[in-house]
């Protein structure tokens, strides 16, 4: 399969007024098409930033810092040859100019988020809103990479003539057909009358398969879903995950999703890239990361979980808490050494990644080629002076 | 009198407030010029209401006909004589122009009846404060539990106390207040000045030798009114806003799960109206605070200078003692409404460092090990 | 029921109904308000000593159990006994008594703590809700040592601590008064996974150390089969299944039961690509729930039947396990009537339908 998104040492850092954030730290990967690439973590771990970071919807005080995106986009690397890949085939999207950047929200990338009820303006119609989205694909198709034609008559003073003058709309009826058809193939029963309806109307379920809707209305190349299913129910999110997984298949998408659920990850994805502190720390197929995890903070990971099928009488959970990723508190030294069992001398450096035996399967941690050493094993209570503020 | 330990209180003080809220008081004042001129200009007013009998140059009340209306430093102020006279059998109008310069007896001048403007506006700060702060404790003692009681139990007790307060709300306080002071009269309550009543200032103001050979004329009033009428009906005016603001917070705090963990444990409902409800509305009520005493002290202002007060030494009532004089004494109004301008805009700009200080959520979230 | 240990906690026909849209001017002319049926009969029953899981979806009515069962919300009706007491006969004594003997811990570790006091403060306050002699400040240290956190953290505001270590907190104040039940009300599901073991082990450690009984409220499947020695399912405001741990992951009955199982996704390589026949539709709004049996609307084995008559509990499959569903009995007329028309689940003769 090939590369249709290149990710190398990317790094986002949130300048507050009292500290520097570093959420994303120096984060490669990439992603191809037609797969699904799960990105699991904690909270705190990056891995939204990290997508936001893909579309440049970091908001102030955050900047993507370091790094290249590379899109595999060959007629935008003939036209901004500065920002292209000397093969020709890929641009740096970070080199590209904010409006043409802009303009690949929707044809490239397009995104579902956790909350659907906050995704979506309560004083429009579903079926509006989604028509807008295909709206402003249709208007962008017509003239590439102009945001003025796309956002043409939806200004203020259409706005105030829309109240006065009726049928001056910014859609029109075949962006609402179009719309009422992507509710359809989303699996909303009735979708002409849904479409009418408004988001309190829907409930948590309907609303996501909503958005999955108005993601599709571009038509999108990848779409980065960060924690598509969180807020929902077991059986819904079983809803959910089949709709995306079908979709997926049908359009063959990539799909870059992002969540907390190993579950999650092990249902739908194809390779898995495991985020701690700002890092990713171990990547692989699903098989590398699940049955033979190298990084022992993938299998801490893993042995936190109750396992429904055989419930072992204790988990194995890793001790601590996940760091603040402050940078006067995390200092230079490698992220999990503090929490990890088998911190070594060796761990107090920042740690590069490695690859292990599988060429796929890759690990920020020195037990990716070496064995792990008693004998220059760090003390139990190595980190534990000076932890008080 | 039982003896006073200004130590003791101190500690009282600081054993209620809490190392956090502490150090988010002194860092708030250190980041904010706002909030370092609000303080200045209360513990300016403050001193002056409390030790006006020390500090205030003249006798507020003592009556120099010569001397009246004379200007503030800086400025002069003109004064034509009329006088018929007969010159060669005619009579003939002369006007003689006088100008009168201020003296530095007199920094801010003297009103129509000669009465020292400085001395007034110093005293006037006590009229002023004590009505706020005495009327604001009376408003929240009468609406914090009654809001917090309200919001707390809701149902039919919030319907009927909440209510009674829309229907407060409706009329104009002033209204309301003049109404009120027409019910009760406008009982005042001559409170004794314990520094002149000691002797102390006299004693003190003997001390003092001023540039130019003068001494501190002698002399101070011995009693102090306080407007209780006024106070009683402010506190009955305001309670309202109180009700409503601790209703809406209480509304809000019985949400949190802490308060359904306290009654899990047994706490009964004055407890944890007590221990939870309180403590955590007490932020948005104290910022409230700082702003009816504000608006209480314009609310007091208004009255004296409609006339219903019942003090004689207030800055309500030296604005509307001036206010005949506008075009020829300007000062006699203007300098008791500067008054109250700068120390509205100090009791406003405290608040707003208390609100910025004592939110809880200003303190970082978790992380720490 | 079969021979079991003391029953320290027994629920019955528990209802906590809500009154909605409910004006002052509706109360003034007395209308009668619609009503939301939260918890609508409720029965069961915590053995000294075990673990009952109650788990279901949210608004299944499972936390609304808990606060209701502790008396935090007066219940609409049923009856609630503790040690033998009924619940609403208690007076003053006898309640604050109830109050010490059970706990209550809650889910979101940010609102459960007042944010204005210290984590010792936090830990003491049934003590001084009790009126507890002896050094209430010794003894939250040594709670706070207990639940994995340092005693020197005591002055600290709840601020300053994770989601893991304020759920700790809440975890030491409920222990305080060395209770007999705790109510464990989503304890760990708005923590992370690393943290929720933690806080797991810990649990499982109290609950040997201190004989303790739990009724533990979660969404997670996993979650409740690692902790349970028995479960209660949930599905608007009623229980549908319960039984012991083994026989409701191993061998469900009713096919709610079914469906959440499968629905769960696995940690494991294996998920990748298995079959979910998801469950269809949203659950319907606890405001107007369905005749009959309330699953009846999603149920792929629903007939007519289950639109006209509301099933009992019945022992089935396993010793223990009791389902409300008709097809736990063999000669129910339910056989004989017609499936409804998304019934696609034809168990006699399973087609492999199930697509749109």
């Amino acid at each position: 399969m090939e590369d249709i998104l290149r990710v190398e040492g990317l790094s986002t850092r949130f300048f507050t007024s009292d500290a520097q954030v570093n959420a994303v730290e120096s984060v490669s990967f990439d992603v191809r098409a037609g797969e699904i690439l799960g990105i699991v973590g904690e909270s705190g771990s990056g891995k939204s930033v990290t997508a936001l970071s893909l579309i440049d919807l970091v908001d102030s005080p955050g900047e993507v810092t370091a790094g290249q995106l590379w899109l595999r986009n060959p007629p935008l690397a003939e036209s901004y040859p500065e920002a292209a890949h000397e093969d020709g085939e890929f641009v740096d999207l970070r080199e590209l100019p904010d409006r043409t950047r802009r303009s690949l929200r929707g044809p490239t990338f397009s995104t579902i988020f956790q909350d659907p009820m906050s995704s979506f303006n309560p004083s429009l119609t579903v079926g509006e809103q989604i028509a807008e989205a295909v709206e402003v694909q249709r208007r962008a198709s017509a003239t590439p990479r102009s945001t003025r034609s796309r956002t043409d008559g939806y200004g203020l003073g259409s706005y105030l003539l829309d109240g006065i003058v009726p049928g001056r709309a910014y859609t029109d009826d075949a962006s609402h057909e179009r719309a009422v058809e992507l509710l359809e193939q989303v699996g909303i029963p009735d979708p002409d009358e849904r479409a009418r309806e408004y988001p309190h109307e829907f409930s948590g379920g309907m609303l996501q398969r909503a958005m999955i809707a108005q993601a599709l209305a571009g038509e999108p190349d990848v779409l980065i879903a960060d924690e598509p299913t969180t807020a929902l129910d077991v059986t819904i999110q079983a809803q959910i995950l089949e709709l995306l997984r079908e979709i997926q298949a049908d359009r063959d998408m990539s799909v870059v999703l992002i969540t907390h659920d190993l579950g999650v990850i092990a249902r739908m994805c194809d390779r898995v890239a495991v985020m701690y502190a700002g890092e990713i720390v171990e990547r692989g197929t699903l098989g590398d990361v699940f049955d033979d995890p190298v990084h022992p903070y993938t299998q801490g990971l893993i042995g936190s979980i109750p396992d429904l099928d055989d419930p072992r009488p204790r988990l194995q959970p890793i001790e601590g808490n996940v760091p603040s990723l402050r940078a006067d508190e995390m200092g230079d030294r490698g992220y999990f050494a503090d929490r990890c069992p088998k911190a070594m001398e060796a761990c107090l450096d920042p740690q590069t990644e490695r690859s292990c035996d599988d060429p796929e399967h890759a690990a920020r941690c020195v037990l990716a080629d070496d064995a792990y050493d008693p004998a220059t094993a760090l003390p139990d209570d190595y980190f534990e002076e000076g932890s008080d503020d | 009198m039982a003896p006073f330990d200004p130590r003791s209180l101190y500690e009282w003080l600081t054993d209620r407030v809490s190392p956090r809220t502490r150090r988010n008081l002194r860092s708030e004042l250190d980041s904010s010029l706002l909030a370092k001129l609000g303080v200045g200009i209360l513990i300016v007013v403050l001193v002056s209401a409390v030790f006006a009998p020390l500090i205030a140059p003249w006798n507020p009340t003592a009556q120099t006909l010569d001397d009246k209306q004379q200007p503030p430093l800086g400025f002069s102020r003109a004064e034509t004589q009329v006088s018929q006279e007969m010159v060669d059998g005619e009579v003939q109008i002369v006007e003689e122009t006088e100008y009168i310069d201020a003296t530095v007896a007199h920094p801010l001048g003297t009103d129509a009846l000669g009465q020292d403007m400085l001395s007034r506006v110093i005293y006037g700060a006590r009229t002023s404060l004590l009505v706020g702060v005495l009327g604001t404790v009376l408003a929240m003692a009468i609406g914090v539990p009654i809001g917090l009681i309200s919001g707390y139990y809701k149902g039919r007790v919030d319907d009927a106390l909440m209510r009674i307060a829309d229907v407060s709300l409706a009329f104009p306080s002033l209204v309301l207040a003049i109404a009120l002071v027409g019910l009760f009269g406008q009982a005042t309550v001559n409170v004794p000045d314990p520094f002149v009543t000691s002797g102390l200032s006299e004693f003190l103001r003997g001390l003092v030798s001023l540039p130019g050979g003068l001494s501190y004329p002698p002399g101070m009033p011995e009693t102090f009114a306080l407007p209780g009428t006024v106070i009683l009906v402010v506190g009955i005016v305001n309670w309202v806003w109180f009700a409503r603001v601790a209703r809406g917070e209480a509304l809000g705090v019985s949400e949190e799960e802490y308060v359904t963990a306290s009654k899990a444990l047994g706490g009964s409902n004055r407890y944890v109206i007590r221990r939870h409800i309180l403590p955590n509305s007490v932020t948005p009520i104290l910022v409230l605070a700082t702003i009816q005493i504000a608006a209480i002290i314009l609310l007091e202002s208004s009255l004296s200078f409609l006339g219903f007060s019942g003090a004689n030494l207030s800055w309500g009532f030296d604005i509307a003692a001036g206010r005949e004089y506008q075009t020829t004494a300007w000062w006699i109004a203007a300098m008791p409404g500067l008054a109250i301008v700068i120390t509205v805009i100090g009791v406003n700009l405290v608040g707003d460092w208390l609100r910025d200080a004592l939110d809880p959520s200003i303190e970082g979230e978790g992380g720490g090990v | 029921m079969t021979e079991r240990d003391h029953e320290l906690l027994e629920v019955s026909e528990l209802r906590k109904y809500y009154a909605t849209d409910d004006s002052v001017l509706d109360r003034l002319l007395g209308r009668s308000s619609r009503s939301v049926k939260a918890v609508d009969g409720v029965s069961f029953s915590v053995a000294e000593g075990e673990t009952l899981g109650l788990v279901g979806e949210s608004g299944c009515g499972k936390s609304t159990t808990g606060e209701t069962l502790l008396n935090l919300t007066e219940p609409t009706d049923g009856a609630v006994r503790f040690d033998g007491q009924r619940l609403t006969e208690m007076d003053g004594a006898s309640l604050s008594r109830f109050r010490e003997r059970a706990q209550i811990v809650f889910q979101d570790p940010f609102s459960s703590l007042d944010p204005r006091m210290t984590a010792g403060e936090i830990i003491a306050e049934p003590l001084v809700i009790h009126d507890r002699e002896g050094d209430n400040r010794e003894r939250a240290k040594e709670l706070l040592d207990r639940v994995g956190l340092s005693p020197g953290q005591i002055d600290r505001y709840p601020g300053e601590f994770s989601g893991g270590q304020r759920q700790r907190i809440g975890i030491a104040r409920a222990l305080a008064l060395d209770p007999e039940f705790i109510v464990l009300d989503e304890p760990v599901s708005a923590l992370d996974v690393s943290v929720q073991a933690q806080v797991l082990n810990l649990l499982d450690d109290l609950q040997t150390e201190f004989d303790l009984t739990y009724l533990f409220i979660a969404h997670d499947l996993s979650v409740v089969r690692h902790i349970s020695d028995r479960v209660a399912v949930m599905y608007l405001g009623e229980i549908v299944e319960r039984g012991p741990v083994e026989s409701i992951f191993e061998n469900p009955q009713h096919p709610y039961t079914q469906k959440l199982l499968e629905s769960v996704p696995r940690a494991e390589t294996g998920e990748r690509g298995r079959r979910v026949d998801a469950l269809r539709g949203d659950v319907p709004s606890p405001r107007s729930p369905p005749s009959g049996c309330r699953f009846h609307t999603r149920c792929p084995y629903a007939r007519e039947a289950c639109r006209e008559e509301s099933p009992e509990s019945v022992e089935t499959g396993d010793e223990g396990q009791q389902a409300a569903c008709f097809r736990a009995v063999d000669t129910h007329p339910y056989w004989r009537s017609v499936p409804l028309d998304h019934a696609d689940a034809a168990d006699e003769e399973p087609t492999a339908s199930g697509d749109d």
